[in-house]
């Protein structure tokens, strides 16, 4: 038996943990600020669906404003959850192997606009044979890898024969360039900007080889969270790939016109002098390679030890917790979080106004 | 829900969609039976961890389907899902401190067999109004490897006493978790110990539980000293370093951009690197550098492997708890042939 959801208006006080919470406020003011940073601006948000596998969320960012009605999504399966909610354009920022999820791919390339990334000829060639055996067409787009080591081109050269190969095969349609990056740290926006813009630069400088060769390029996916406000000054590109900023997380706090809006509820279930236990441990709130979350409101606690159900915080200053209390948990990966849990309660001063299903959890396929 | 692209019973396991969690069920019967057959020996029962796994069909086989055996849940969620499957006598290592939760309590101990563990005074309170069936309590004691619960042996005399003053509540004995290899010998002294001081002031203890659920053993319970009645367990099915592809991530090569570099197709999302990176089973000369979210990166020396687009990359990972925590489904292998797939039932069950 699953616990029953939490009634819509009951109060935050009253429901069970530990739950996922989302600050419905907190949320739609960063939704805002892409619609605002995106209103004038040739380049939209297309925002990433792994962070937060709920298309109605997706829909929220839509209709508030700044993206292109499309989102990204990390796998296949991820995607068909967003196309059967609605969402129309997907792009699908892994490379797409096998000849089992390709023909799945082909299938959902006849029922909404589907782009795939891909770094490989004979990939792309099997991409092609099974699409024209279905009858569908694939958007396709050259991953550059412009500082992450993992998948990608390393060379315009290398980019430029693949878009070659995309432009000569049946049933993809050769799209552009996509690029993701990261950086470390709590950067300032100075830091910000010269990373940002010296990756995003390597990314368009494949494109623009592909360009001189005479291949249209009609599509440079690159930039995520950290560098939403670089990417659309740059010219050239057209779409960014963010997701982190809509619930956000502690690594990113730097990032401070955007709010925390995705917490775990949980219960004080022990005190003693120097410790505060909780009702939540790895399982739900996840701990990957010793990154620990935060407490919402008081610095004077940390996180000690983290077990399966329950996690031990250091009590550093005054307190008054007691048994029975609540706290909240600022997540320190959220998309690794969000995709344990079945629900999202999203909740507006204090009361429940709306219980999401998070229908993409688990489907890394 | 997880959204694989079904496969035909008898379908060899590596063409599994990819990624995806398998058991081998020879190997894992045999681990069962293996080291039951060893606690057997040294008069120690076996209780398994089903939270560990989520999984009734794998409970069941630990239990020889007897459905009186008891097995131990992190949540009362958990315990929940484990009673629909006909479970009847749980071990909950949760204070019911909720309404929803002390209504549940009240539910499942009317329904069977339930003992709580319990590491503070007050959650005696928030039992104590649940009249009705019997309760075993079980006081939860702290280690060098845990400090949740009571400290002092001389600690535990006021709860005891405390419960004694209910009818529904019995005091059965003492527990304590061991989360490091190491810290096994001192959790085990500290349970003896304070069995005795108890004895000495006429208390008995039924039960002195060592709940060492994420330790991997291999021969360390022959250590385990006579006293301690019972190993709560979770791995124990799948991984006793002497048949460590019991339970496996199969992974597929999407992408090989460089000499020396693979990138698979799982990540952190579909294998847990909450304590620790996990270790590629079928190419001894490959590693797992790191994990994101979605994907893992491996290295290798190109000049001894040759790894292409399209290859299977067998993983064991650092914790198979956290990594059944992610999935919905297992698929079950005899002979490297898809035999079943199983539900995680208690997958996501916090509460």
């Amino acid at each position: 038996m699953k616990f029953n959801q939490p009634n819509i208006g009951s109060s935050i006080a009253d429901l069970e943990t530990p739950s996922l919470i989302i600050d419905l406020e907190a949320m739609e003011s960063n939704f805002s600020v892409i619609s605002e940073t995106y209103a004038n601006s040739t380049c939209k948000m297309r925002q990433h669906a792994k962070n937060i596998k709920c298309p109605d969320i997706l829909w929220r960012q839509i209709e508030i404003g700044g993206t292109l009605n499309g989102v990204c999504a990390a796998k296949v399966s991820e995607a068909e959850v967003m196309v059967e909610g609605g969402i129309r354009d997907v792009l699908i920022t892994s490379e797409v192997v096998g000849e089992d999820k390709q023909k799945r791919l082909a299938y959902l390339a006849k029922r909404a606009n589907i782009k795939v990334c891909i770094d490989n000829k004979e990939n792309l060639t099997g991409l092609s044979s099974i699409a024209t055996s279905i009858g569908s067409v694939i958007g396709v787009l050259v991953e550059v890898d412009t500082s992450m080591g993992r998948a990608g081109v390393r060379t315009p050269q290398q980019g430029l024969e693949l878009a070659q190969l995309a432009d000569s095969l049946e049933s993809v349609e050769f799209l552009g360039v996509m690029s993701h990056q990261t950086v470390e740290g709590f950067a300032d926006k100075e830091t910000r900007f010269l990373e940002g813009k010296k990756y995003i630069d390597m990314c368009l400088e494949v494109g623009k080889t592909i360009h001189d060769s005479g291949i249209e390029i009609k599509v440079v996916s690159s930039g995520e969270t950290f560098s939403y406000d670089v990417a659309p000054m740059i010219d050239g590109v057209t779409e960014v790939e963010g997701g982190t900023y809509a619930l956000m997380s502690g690594p990113t706090a730097y990032m401070e016109e955007f709010s925390l809006a995705g917490k775990v509820l949980t219960t004080v279930i022990d005190v003693d002098d120097d410790q505060i236990v909780i009702d939540a441990g790895i399982k739900c709130l996840g701990g990957p390679l010793g990154v620990k979350p935060g407490i919402e409101g008081n610095r004077h606690i940390t996180f000690d030890q983290m077990y399966d159900s329950y996690s031990t915080l250091s009590r550093k200053g005054k307190d008054n917790y007691k048994i029975g209390d609540t706290l909240l948990i600022e997540t320190s990966q959220q998309d690794i979080l969000v995709n344990r849990w079945d629900h999202f309660i999203g909740v507006r001063d204090g009361v429940v106004e709306v219980i999401y299903e998070i229908s993409a959890r688990g489907c890394h396929h | 829900m997880e959204r694989p692209i079904s496969k035909p019973i008898g379908q060899h396991f590596l063409e599994l969609d990819t990624p995806t969690l398998i058991i081998d069920k020879n190997l894992l019967q045999a681990n069962i039976e293996a080291i039951q057959a060893d606690l057997e020996k040294a008069s120690i029962d076996l209780i398994p961890n089903a939270a560990a796994h989520g999984t009734s069909a794998i409970a069941r086989m630990q239990t020889g389907n007897n459905t009186k055996s008891p097995i131990f849940v992190d949540t009362f969620q958990q315990a929940e899902c484990f009673f629909q499957a006909g479970f009847e006598n749980i071990i909950i290592q949760a204070p019911p401190l909720s309404f929803t939760k002390k209504g549940l309590l009240r539910h499942l101990q009317d329904s069977q067999t339930l003992t709580l563990s319990i590491s503070n005074i007050s959650h005696l309170d928030a039992i104590r109004g649940n009249h009705g069936s019997p309760i075993s309590v079980l006081l939860k004691i702290t280690n060098k490897s845990d400090s949740v619960g009571f400290k002092t042996r001389e600690e535990l005399i006021k709860p005891i006493e405390y419960l004694a003053t209910f009818e529904h509540l019995r005091f059965e004995g003492l527990i304590t978790n061991a989360n490091e290899m190491e810290s096994m010998e001192q959790a085990c002294e500290v349970l003896i110990s304070a069995d005795e001081y108890l004895d000495r002031n006429s208390i008995s203890s039924d039960q002195l539980l060592l709940n060492a659920s994420n330790l991997i053993f291999e021969k360390e319970f022959n250590n385990i000293p006579k006293g301690i009645t019972g190993l709560i367990s979770g791995t124990y099915p799948f991984h006793t370093k002497t048949q460590d592809t019991v339970c496996s991530v199969i992974s597929t090569v999407i992408s090989t951009p460089e000499p020396g570099k693979a990138y698979v197709d799982c990540g952190q999302k579909a294998i847990s690197v909450d304590r620790g990176v996990p270790s590629v089973i079928n190419y001894p000369d490959a590693e797992i550098e790191k994990m994101s979210a979605e994907h893992g990166y491996v290295i290798f020396d190109s000049n001894k492997l040759h790894l292409k687009i399209g290859d299977k990359i067998l993983l064991s990972p650092a914790s198979y708890s956290d990594t059944f925590n992610l999935y919905d489904f297992v698929n079950i292998i005899e002979e490297d042939k898809l035999i079943s797939i199983i539900p995680t039932d208690s997958r996501g069950a916090f509460k």
